[in-house]
């Protein structure tokens, strides 16, 4: 067999799937058949930063962006009015759609599924060879790709109760975990955490602010047309002093307050008692209220996440207005895991020191659906390569946000739970969701990630593309004939093309439609793409620029084995802090009390030096 | 990753050089440094005294033991020393054959080579003794003629501008994790979005803020290279015997006859610790000669450019033409004291000198009032960035589109990071995070 994959989450089964698209076989091994495809948080796809990935997922023939739409319940647009380069259309999902689409896509391809815990790791040297299952079976594959998830010597954390856990009722992978400490890898703890799930019958929805699906919106999938599945409404309430007299009064039994909880949680994605500590000042939190299905009556509500003790979960979802009588299906809990610092990969997500095996998802500390399915796209495709004995599929970070998800991870690793956001890319311009089949999918195709229905159509609206841009750049006309055709601009005398006024001018589609009637009939999706790159045109030479500047980027994490020689002028006072706190970024020493900004400038030095002589 | 760095891998070389100018001097200091400079010092047959103490050490030439010279010696730990390596100072008697045979013994030596331009510093820089803008001002600091460049050189090394830079650019952090918070969190209740009017009016301020250091630098590149002071006026008024006197020597040709000064004619003169070049122009007059002509408009546009202007008057002068030269600040002045008092703000005698300490005092005055408040000093370069990070943050302020306002922004980080070090990602999300709450 060429490729065995652990875990059937969001990683997993983009890695699976992909491996096979490239023509490798795969088998799947995870617990259970019936938890494959499972949102295990929010019921949501997408978002700012996190579409960015999925519609390039989805312009390399992977899952996510279809599932997404063919589960889709309530589509958002993001950022809709800001520019193209930054909206971030979200969708809410059913999450037995969601499920029941990705099982049938795994069964469409012929993944084969084993049902199994795997316990450790079979090796012949050091490259690893397949793994061992708790029955005693030995499965042996050319490439093993881990998406652990969460499970790794997983602990849940509600008040004071803890208990080992991978999610809410299901086990924890701790054998497995223990070798992977045996192996050698730098592991670390994070923690993450999910709100107490209500029951949408007893929420009085008349007192929450609705919140509409888009009356026209944006796929997820550059291959939906169409939205498939009824739209619902969302609610919208808030967090009040009341509720926050409840936290407070609960903070004592917080595992994280009380230094249960060790792993480090991530800082946009702060538990509710997180909030109401760090901003005491807040005198409210919003809360989206967001069904989980169309015929399912649980109810995420979004902005609470907590590890508080049941009883403070209860007062303090009473005390927020609609949910006075919301009854609690299941609490919510913080968990905390192991994570392998990914500075260990390489950049195609296998291990340096054990070829075979491939990391993805959030084994690699990262967080969120989307984060996972990219790495899990890319470790699959780089597994199937690796059987094939090619070199490793590049992602440049100047060229996708799966390339800069990977390259801060493998050269920066990380220091919370990692997630994706649009000011991680120093390209920013150029590297928009509505781009992204044009980006990747030529290079998808090139490895035979891409398949022959969805190259078709890319091509097919990549010669709409094309005509349509020729045809913007040979209308031309003087300010003064522009003028008598409604647009009010500068008049320097110059002649231009109608895409130079579009982007030297900033006239939009509509306006440039209804001043050259020969463009009636540019079709709507492809003027918004012509939009957007006659936008940008003139600010992304500089943001390129800038971009291959910092390909040699200062590394702002502090090696682990940073060496501060005895004459680096640090004072004893600093030294002492430094070796006692472990700070693991600039950031960190920077926060050290009595850290002197001379003293912050020789630390950097010495990380930049200790980084040359890595390079 | 981190190519263009790199380099570093070998075993660092141990350098030395003259550190005093070269030829004959009473005395000359040759510096050593990097891991073999004690040895280098043994080698000489130098026993070695303790750190940071000067001691009488006869220096010995390892092949033939004859003497080279008798030196004071004085050793730095690579805790204490400039450059952050072991250190080792030669005091030698100033005689290019002593400093020559020094370097021969030392040259022979395995690991030593003669230090290239600036290395000495570039190594303290490496050795994080010193940041970049301390590490340029230290250049002007040894160039530094008189005591106000010398202040100037000072403030700098002191690290005057990198503090100023490295408040601006947390302004400007800030304000970029303002704007990126309202792109990125877009959906969250903590996040305002209408970063324009949080923001922007500390953004205009602190354009203005840098720009004044910008523009500032005018006077700092003054303080360096000299201001200017032209001396324009009708012909035949006594700009050049002005000139002639202030000079202390015949600099210019004077004659009675008008239009004798064709060229511009410089001199310089240090005036209460400012360097300051005196033109003399050719008299402004309107002329059929066409050399004349041409030396006219020279003197119009160096006058025009330069810091102050001594409007020369005359009883029966041809003021035609000559307003538009006239600048806020600039000085009226009658030079024939000697022969009839006249109009003007001062009068002087050119010829016999009577006035020309006042003269000189008001024209100090003068340029003094040009230094900023609180003037931070900046290198010409620095000047320059200062001046595209002002512009960016400007830009910014003015655009709409958010994401293109961050490019800007990104840009203007970029100038003040190419002042002194940096900024990335992290510090716009560390920023973001201390201030925003975030996360449903």
């Amino acid at each position: 067999m060429d490729v065995l994959v652990i875990g059937g989450g969001h990683a997993g089964c983009e890695a699976a799937l992909a491996a096979m698209r490239m023509g490798s076989t795969a088998v799947l091994i995870t617990h259970r058949f019936d938890s494959i495809g499972v949102m295990s948080c929010n019921p949501a796809i997408g978002g700012i930063g996190k579409s960015h990935l999925v519609r390039e997922i989805d312009a390399l023939d992977g899952l996510m962006g279809r599932a997404a739409d063919a589960a889709a319940i309530h589509y958002r647009l993001l950022n809709h009015r800001k520019g193209p380069a930054v909206h971030g259309p979200r969708a809410q999902s059913d999450r037995s759609l969601y499920k029941a689409f990705v099982r049938n896509e795994v069964l469409a391809a012929g993944l084969r599924v084993i049902e199994g815990e795997v316990v450790d790791l079979l090796v012949a040297g050091d490259v690893v060879t397949g793994v061992l299952l708790a029955d005693g079976a030995e499965l042996r594959a050319r490439a093993t790709v881990l998406t652990t998830g969460t499970f790794l010597r997983g602990v849940i954390h509600v008040g004071r109760s803890s208990s080992s856990g991978g999610r809410i009722s299901e086990p924890a992978a701790n054998r497995l975990a223990d070798r992977i400490r045996d192996f050698g890898f730098p592991v670390g703890r994070l923690k993450t955490g999910t709100p107490p799930r209500l029951d949408g019958r007893t929420i009085d929805w008349s007192r929450v602010t609705r919140q509409e699906s888009d009356q026209n919106p944006v796929y997820l999938s550059f291959l939906s047309d169409e939205t498939v599945n009824p739209q619902i409404a969302c609610g919208v309430t808030a967090t009040n002093g009341e509720t926050h007299d409840a936290v407070r009064r609960g903070l004592g039994d917080s595992p994280l307050f009380s230094g249960a909880i060790s792993g480090t949680g991530p800082r946009y994605c702060p538990s509710i008692e997180d909030k109401i500590v760090r901003f005491a000042d807040r005198p409210a939190h919003q809360i989206f209220l967001e069904p989980e299905g169309l015929s399912d009556p649980s109810v995420y509500p979004n902005g609470i996440s907590t590890s508080l003790p049941a009883e403070t979960q209860e007062a303090m979802v009473r005390s927020i207005a609609g949910l006075e009588s919301a009854k609690i299906v299941k609490y919510g809990y913080a968990i905390e895991y192991d994570y392998v610092d990914p500075r260990s990969l390489l950049s195609s997500l296998e291990c340096r020191v054990a070829p075979g095996l491939f990391l993805a998802g959030q084994i690699n500390g990262t967080t969120g659906y989307e984060e996972a399915a990219a790495q899990g796209l890319v470790a699959g495709a780089n597994a199937a390569h690796r059987t094939r004995g090619e070199g490793p599929i590049e992602f440049a970070r100047s060229e996708s946000y799966i390339g800069v998800l990977i390259d801060d991870l493998v050269s920066h690793g990380v220091t919370e739970p990692y997630r994706m956001f649009t000011s991680r890319s120093e390209n920013r311009l150029q590297l928009r969701p509505d781009n992204a089949d044009q980006r990747l999918t030529p290079l998808g195709r090139e490895h035979g990630l891409v398949g022959d229905r969805r190259w078709r159509m890319f091509s097919e609206v990549m010669s709409f593309l094309r005509i349509a841009r020729d045809r913007l750049e040979s209308i031309s006309a003087t300010p003064d004939e522009w003028a008598a055709a409604g647009l009010d601009i500068r008049l320097d005398g110059v002649r231009r093309t109608a895409f130079d006024v579009m982007s030297r001018h900033r006239v939009g589609l509509e306006r440039i439609r209804s001043a050259c009637p020969e463009l009636e009939a540019l079709e709507e999706t492809v003027g918004k793409r012509l939009e957007a790159e006659a936008l940008y045109a003139p600010y992304i030479p500089v943001a390129k620029a800038r971009c291959d500047e910092l390909r040699s980027d200062l590394p702002r994490l502090i090696p682990i084995d940073l060496e501060i020689p005895a004459n680096s002028g640090l004072s004893a006072e600093i030294l002492g802090k430094l070796s006692r706190l472990r700070p693991r970024s600039l950031g960190e020493a920077a926060a050290i009390e009595g850290m002197t900004p001379a003293a912050l400038e020789i630390l950097r030095a010495l990380v930049v030096r200790s980084s040359a002589r890595a390079a | 990753m981190t190519k263009g760095q790199g380099r570093c891998g070998a075993p660092q070389n141990t350098i030395f050089a003259l550190a005093t100018p070269p030829g004959r001097g009473a005395l000359a200091v040759i510096r050593i440094s990097g891991p073999g400079a004690f040895s280098g010092l043994a080698a000489l047959g130098g026993g070695a005294p303790p750190l940071r103490m000067m001691a009488l050490r006869r220096l010995i030439c390892p092949e033939t033991a004859e003497l080279i010279d008798e030196a004071l010696v004085v050793r730095f730990g690579r805790d204490r020393s400039f450059t952050g390596e072991d250190s080792v100072e030669l005091q030698i008697h100033g005689s290019r054959a002593v400093a020559a045979r020094i370097f021969r013994v030392l040259g022979a030596l395995p690991g030593f080579r003669i230090a290239e331009p600036g290395e000495f510093t570039r190594r303290a820089l490496l050795a994080g003794r010193m940041d970049f803008a301390q590490a340029e001002s230290l250049a002007d600091l040894v160039d530094a003629e008189t005591e106000l460049q010398r202040r100037q050189a000072m403030a700098l090394l002191t690290g005057e501008l990198s503090h100023a830079v490295s408040a601006w650019r947390a302004r400007l952090v800030s304000a970029l994790a303002a704007f990126e918070a309202s792109l990125d969190f877009a959906d969250e209740a903590d996040v305002s979005t209408d970063v324009a009017v949080d923001v922007k009016p500390d953004m205009e301020r602190l354009a203005a803020e840098i720009g004044a250091v910008s523009s500032g630098r005018a006077f700092g590149r003054s303080l360096r290279e000299g201001f200017t002071v032209a001396i324009i006026g009708p012909p035949n008024a006594g700009k050049s015997t002005l000139l002639n006197h202030l000079a202390g020597e015949q600099a210019a040709i004077t004659s009675a006859v008008p239009g004798t000064t064709r060229d511009i004619i410089r001199v310089r003169r240090e005036i209460a610790g400012l360097p300051v070049w005196f033109l003399d122009t050719a008299g402004l007059r309107v002329t059929t000669d066409e050399v004349e002509e041409a030396g006219v408009l020279i003197a119009r546009k160096a006058a025009a450019a330069a810091d102050l202007r001594l409007h020369v008057e005359a009883a029966d002068a041809l003021r035609e033409g000559e307003d538009d030269l006239w600048r806020d600040g600039d000085l009226r002045v009658w030079l024939k004291l000697d022969l009839e008092p006249g109009p003007g703000d001062l009068a002087v005698s050119a010829r016999t000198g009577d006035g020309v300490t006042a003269l000189l005092a008001g024209i100090a005055e003068r340029l003094l009032l040009r230094a900023p408040a609180g003037a931070l000093a900046a290198t010409e370069r620095q000047a320059l960035r200062l001046g595209e990070a002002r512009d960016a943050v400007l830009k910014a302020v003015k655009e709409d589109s958010v994401e293109i306002a961050v490019e800007h922004l990104l840009g203007g980080v970029r100038s003040l990071d190419q002042v002194v070090g940096r900024v990335d990602v992290e510090d716009v999300l560390d920023e973001v995070f201390s201030r925003f709450c975030i996360g449903k």
